[in-house]
């Protein structure tokens, strides 16, 4: 397991003798590492364990949808996300924050179940994360001249990725409040989504993580 | 960042192309190069990567543009300084390495360490351009970045990603060309080729 040393320690790696000074991260057996972290001589990294985390607690998926659910005609995608019915709350409807951590799912992409927890884990750092659209495609390229020449205007450059918004996990937050808020002001110019998310966003400097496309289903191994 | 004869040439030939478009003061770390200021900084490493998890000790400038010796800049750079006036900490495009060719270039123990204690397939940064302002959130990414820079003592990138869930920062994300593109080439590898 790997810990930090707080005082040198003479290892053998490779069959050579080395010196580990205090700072230095190591990778030893359980057994030698509690007994140095139990004399103080090494420390563990305080890391949020994924696969211990309560996602009950105050989080949510939203599934974006124009229509609102009844309770004779529930939305279609519940029946993706029955394996935590009794774990989150799901709701239906137009894009708002619902509750402390939100997933906000556009059931046109196929979610990775398996990475539903890690997403709201990730709110424990971050106050958004959302996928790219793809590693090539640059906000230069899509929409309209004015759309573009409005977006420039705000983000100086368009020679910026682009976020697929039909999935992003969410802090509810000040900063996030206002990025919706922002966005759905955008929206209302009409033009390109995404260029309108950017805009939205660029506007809110936050702790955005942007993750890999293989999130949305696209390129995974 | 400069140490040795090659990467002093890169970098000279990386300042030359970064004066048609500004004029900016530069400093290099390391060791002299003609044309900048000299950060006087002891090789730690062979990659000269101690260096580079140290920036924000070793810059002198609150907003810095970083750029390894190696690249050409060939355009205004100026909306990278715009970004972090407005509020974002980092400017930093993504590798163009991700999926299955994700920190391909981190040594096999570092790979899969990051990866384990991730616990997610993370967007992969790369670090041979970006700007940062120097703060409270990037002096504590830069503690972060060199703490598990020291685990491994390799590459930059992994240990950038581990330090970055640690010490999370408001990042703007560029896209390609500001780093191995159209705005700014990257000749990668070219300072580690004698010359």
């Amino acid at each position: 397991m790997w810990v930090q040393l707080t005082s040198i320690q003479y290892l053998r790696e490779k069959g050579i003798q080395v010196t580990r000074r205090p700072g230095d991260w190591v990778d030893v057996g359980k057994q030698r590492a509690l007994q140095w972290i139990s004399r103080g001589g090494a420390g563990l990294p305080e890391r949020t364990k994924y696969g211990e985390f309560d996602m009950a607690a105050c989080s949510g998926v939203l599934i974006l949808a124009t229509e609102p659910e009844t309770p004779e005609a529930p939305h279609p995608a519940r029946k993706i996300l029955e394996p935590f019915e009794h774990t989150l709350e799901i709701q239906a409807g137009a894009r708002c924050l619902l509750w402390q951590r939100n997933l906000l799912w556009d059931p046109g992409v196929k979610l990775r179940l398996e990475l539903v927890a890690v997403g709201f884990a990730l709110l424990e750092t971050w106050q958004i994360a959302v996928p790219l659209c793809d590693y090539q495609l640059l906000a230069s390229q899509v929409g309209s001249d004015d759309d573009r020449e409005r977006t420039k205007a705000v983000t100086h450059d368009l020679r910026i990725p682009l976020y697929d918004t039909r999935l992003m996990f969410v802090k509810a937050c000040r900063e996030s409040e206002l990025l919706f808020e922002r966005w759905e002001q955008e929206l209302n110019y009409g033009g390109d989504e995404r260029l309108a998310f950017v805009r939205a966003l660029y506007r809110t400097p936050m702790l955005v993580l942007a993750l890999p496309i293989t999130w949305t289903n696209q390129d995974v191994r | 960042m400069v140490y040795g004869e090659t990467a002093r040439r890169e970098a000279e030939l990386s300042m030359q192309s970064l004066r048609l478009w500004h004029d900016l003061p530069v400093s290099v770390i390391g060791e002299p190069a003609m044309g900048a200021d000299c950060v006087a900084l002891p090789q730690a490493d062979a990659g000269g990567r101690w260096a580079k998890v140290s920036l924000d000790q070793a810059s002198p400038y609150t907003d810095t543009l970083y750029l390894d010796a190696d690249t050409r800049p060939h355009g205004d750079l100026s909306a990278g300084f715009a970004m972090l006036a407005d509020g974002w900490d980092l400017v930093i495009c993504p590798s163009m390495n991700q999926g299955e060719d994700l920190l391909w270039h981190v040594g096999a123990d570092e790979r899969a360490a990051t990866l384990r204690e991730l616990a997610f397939e993370p967007l992969q940064l790369q670090a041979g351009v970006f700007f940062f302002r120097k703060n409270e959130r990037t002096a504590a990414l830069y503690r972060a970045w060199r703490a598990e820079w020291l685990r491994f003592r390799d590459q930059d990138q992994a240990a950038l990603l581990r330090a970055l869930t640690y010490a999370p920062v408001r990042a703007w994300l560029v896209g390609h060309p500001w780093n191995g593109g159209a705005l700014v080439d990257h000749r990668f590898g070219a300072c580690r080729r004698k010359g």
